[in-house]
């Protein structure tokens, strides 16, 4: 066992030294500096107002409407399925596509805050009183219990979606658009909104301010001549019987009713954002979609939590113009949300054929379809053999057993979920890294379930879930991130792998190397992650110019469990000023 | 015989041995494996040989629902009789659906 440990120790060593040397060797033959002299952009250009040109917009009320924001959006319902089911991958046949990295991430390989992201999750510390609040303000919670009888007015029906509802005006908190709960899953859907949006929110994302609400029905007073739209398109009459129909419809607690409580975004919404190209109104949105990290990342954070419905349908795009006060002029902003998590958590679909496939196969997936028509269906698949867990159906076939974090599938193909590279992946495995299990029970425990053992199945199977996913995108590009300079010499980093526990300290075997000179350095691991090593200087003080080429250094750190290096690029200002970092390369093994 | 366009066979009474495999390959539709043997004759099987039979198979996929009119894509090739030889002769593309036998 012991000659095996060494054998495998030291195959891994040289295939880090062969790495290195490659590395080196590319160095020395003078290559261009990949990263110049400057600080990595942390803030996207694309928050900083743009004008938008006025046009003549009419309205039933206004024929000479002019509107200055951009044009309203409109997904159909059929339409993002059928063209991404059938059409999109029609045209990939025919494309001469190629695989390549996201265009957005920024020179420490991660992406700036930007009107679609804010970093948060591993940019700092997130609490889990900040995780609970997830993206709402203190002030925008609601309280059912002491509200006054009449006093939520009930101002708009909601009959389309998976789930019906309507929205409340409430006096000094504002509009919320309530939902009920799956009849076939109790609780299950408001939990997973709220749990979903703060996880969302959590990591980056913007999202709406979600939260789950109990109220007796007395606290409602419906506005009369609502009229709402079903999923047909019909317009049906929103009355007292409509109400009512809702409220049966929803989860009880007693004599109060249980919902799902969204405030409306502020703002004025444009529709949904897509997940390809570009939005052609919208000034500052340069990087085709499928091509934003953030968007394609989003894969793992929504097979964490099986939110298979991720599609265009669930975003919003959101206009906020510099005066407030006229939410349709210019200049001004558009910032993107995810919308609508409640079908995450094991939602299933009216036929059980399909619940069983979700998060493994497409909704019409001709890939899986071919293949076992070729193997005559001798080879079982997950869907064949998936079960509910005994106890806790509402969950539907959420769990840890079946899941593959790089196997799983969106409702249908989803244009930045199927571009995602290895890099976008680790990326976002790197965010989900800092998810600890005390955040895990906190998420489990916002969604309130009445029998305690829900929440703890939940919280189990979260964290089963968020565990694999690491120990698939953790170990294969370098887990090495908190890159830093302490002092002018001490390169100091967190290795995730350890850090989190996914792999005992026993297992790492450091390795630090200079790629110009291959000089190993010691590496001085603390526990919990913390490595440093010491950098020698490599150029003296002043003479040569700050980003002269002799200045440049770069360091490859292995960890002898994850099988890629971590490249870091720095400039040496010298003993006094020291090392200054620029770079970083994930490259893969 | 699914090798064989409707009318291809003709005769007084028919003998068939059919073996059938399906599988489910989505929600609603199944792959379809079907190999036959059999062929037409004279009433009550008069000049029955078994050098006359021929020999079908088919591939394809049907849906699921409704067994007696499931709608079907198969590809099929039906022989000559084995006393000839038994070699294909009959390429049949069915689109559509299959009702009764």
């Amino acid at each position: 066992m012991a000659s095996e440990h060494r054998h495998t120790k030291a195959t891994r060593s040289a295939a880090a030294i062969l790495a290195t040397c490659a590395l080196g060797c590319t160095s020395q033959s003078g290559v261009a500096r990949p990263f110049p002299l400057r600080a990595p952009l942390t803030r996207d250009t694309d928050l900083q107002s743009v004008d938008i040109a006025c046009r003549k917009e009419p309205t039933k009320k206004d024929p000479h409407h002019v509107s200055c924001a951009p044009a309203m959006y409109v997904s159909p319902l059929a339409w993002d399925g059928l063209d991404n089911s059938i059409f999109r991958p029609l045209a990939r046949v025919f494309a001469v596509a190629k695989s390549r990295e996201s265009l957005n991430a920024n020179s420490l390989d991660e992406v700036a805050d930007s009107s679609w992201f804010t970093n948060r999750l591993g940019a700092r510390p997130v609490s889990v009183e900040e995780l609970k609040l997830g993206a709402c303000e203190r002030a925008q919670f609601i309280d059912g219990d002491h509200a006054a009888d009449g006093s939520w007015v009930v101002d708009q029906g909601k009959e389309d979606g998976s789930t019906p509802g309507f929205r409340v005006n409430i006096p000094g908190k504002g509009k919320y658009l309530l939902k009920a709960d799956d009849k076939t899953a109790p609780e299950r859907t408001t939990a997973a909104s709220v749990i979903g949006a703060a996880a969302y929110n959590a990591v980056g994302f913007f999202t709406s301010c979600e939260q789950v609400v109990y109220f007796k029905p007395s606290v409602l007073k419906l506005t009369p001549g609502l009229h709402s739209e079903d999923n047909s398109g019909a317009v049906k009459a929103f009355d007292e019987k409509a109400l009512a129909r809702v409220l049966a419809s929803s989860t009880k607690r007693g004599e109060r009713v249980r919902m799902q409580a969204s405030a409306w975004l502020p703002g004025r919404l444009i529709g949904p954002f897509r997940y390809l190209t570009t939005r052609a109104d919208d000034p500052n949105d340069v990087i085709r979609h499928q091509d934003r990290r953030e968007l394609r990342g989003g894969r793992l954070l929504a097979a964490w939590l099986d939110h298979f419905d991720a599609r265009e349908e669930n975003t919003m795009d959101v206009w906020f113009a510099d005066k407030k006060e006229q939410p349709e002029s210019s200049p001004g902003q558009v910032r993107h949300y995810y919308l609508d998590t409640s079908d995450c958590l094991g939602s299933e679909w009216a036929w059980n054929g399909i619940s069983r496939r979700l998060g493994y196969s497409y909704l019409l997936d001709w890939g899986d379809i071919s293949l076992a028509f070729v193997q005559l269906g001798i080879p079982l698949r997950t869907w064949d053999r998936i079960e509910r867990t005994p106890g806790e159906e509402r969950f539907g076939y959420f769990n840890i057993r079946d899941f593959v974090a790089d196997s799983w599938k969106n409702e249908y193909p989803n244009p930045a979920f199927t571009d995602m590279t290895e890099r976008d992946g680790a990326w976002m495995a790197r965010k989900l890294a800092r998810v600890t299990h005390e955040m895990v029970l906190a998420l489990a425990d916002m969604g309130d379930f009445e029998d305690p053992v829900s929440s703890a199945f939940l919280a189990r199977t979260l964290q089963g879930r968020l565990d694999k996913i690491l120990e698939r995108y953790l170990t294969r590009l370098s887990p090495v991130a908190d890159v830093h300079v302490v002092g002018t010499d001490r390169l100091c980093a967190t290795d995730l792998l350890e850090a989190r526990g996914t792999r005992v300290p026993e297992s790492f075997h450091d390795s630090a190397r200079l790629l110009t000179t291959t000089l190993a350095l010691p590496v001085d691991r603390k526990g919990k992650g913390q490595m440093c090593m010491s950098l020698p200087h490599v150029q003296a003080d002043g003479g040569l110019p700050d980003d002269a080429k002799e200045r440049y250094v770069r360091v490859a750190i292995g960890d002898g469990v994850a099988r890629g290096l971590l490249i870091v690029h720095l400039y040496d200002l010298g003993p006094s000023r020291g090392y200054r970092l620029v770079g970083l390369e994930r490259p893969e093994p | 015989m699914r090798g064989y366009i409707p009318g291809r066979l003709v005769g007084r009474s028919s003998l068939v041995a059919t073996a059938r495999y399906t599988w489910p390959i989505w929600v609603w539709l199944n792959g379809a494996l079907e190999a036959a043997t059999g062929n037409v004759f004279g009433e009550h099987l008069d000049d029955f040989k078994p050098s006359l039979l021929r020999f079908s198979s088919a591939i394809g996929i049907e849906s699921i629902r409704t067994p007696d009119s499931a709608i079907e894509v198969l590809v099929g090739v039906g022989t000559e009789t084995f006393e000839h030889g038994g070699q294909a002769d009959s390429v049949r593309v069915l689109v559509g659906t299959n009702h009764g036998f």
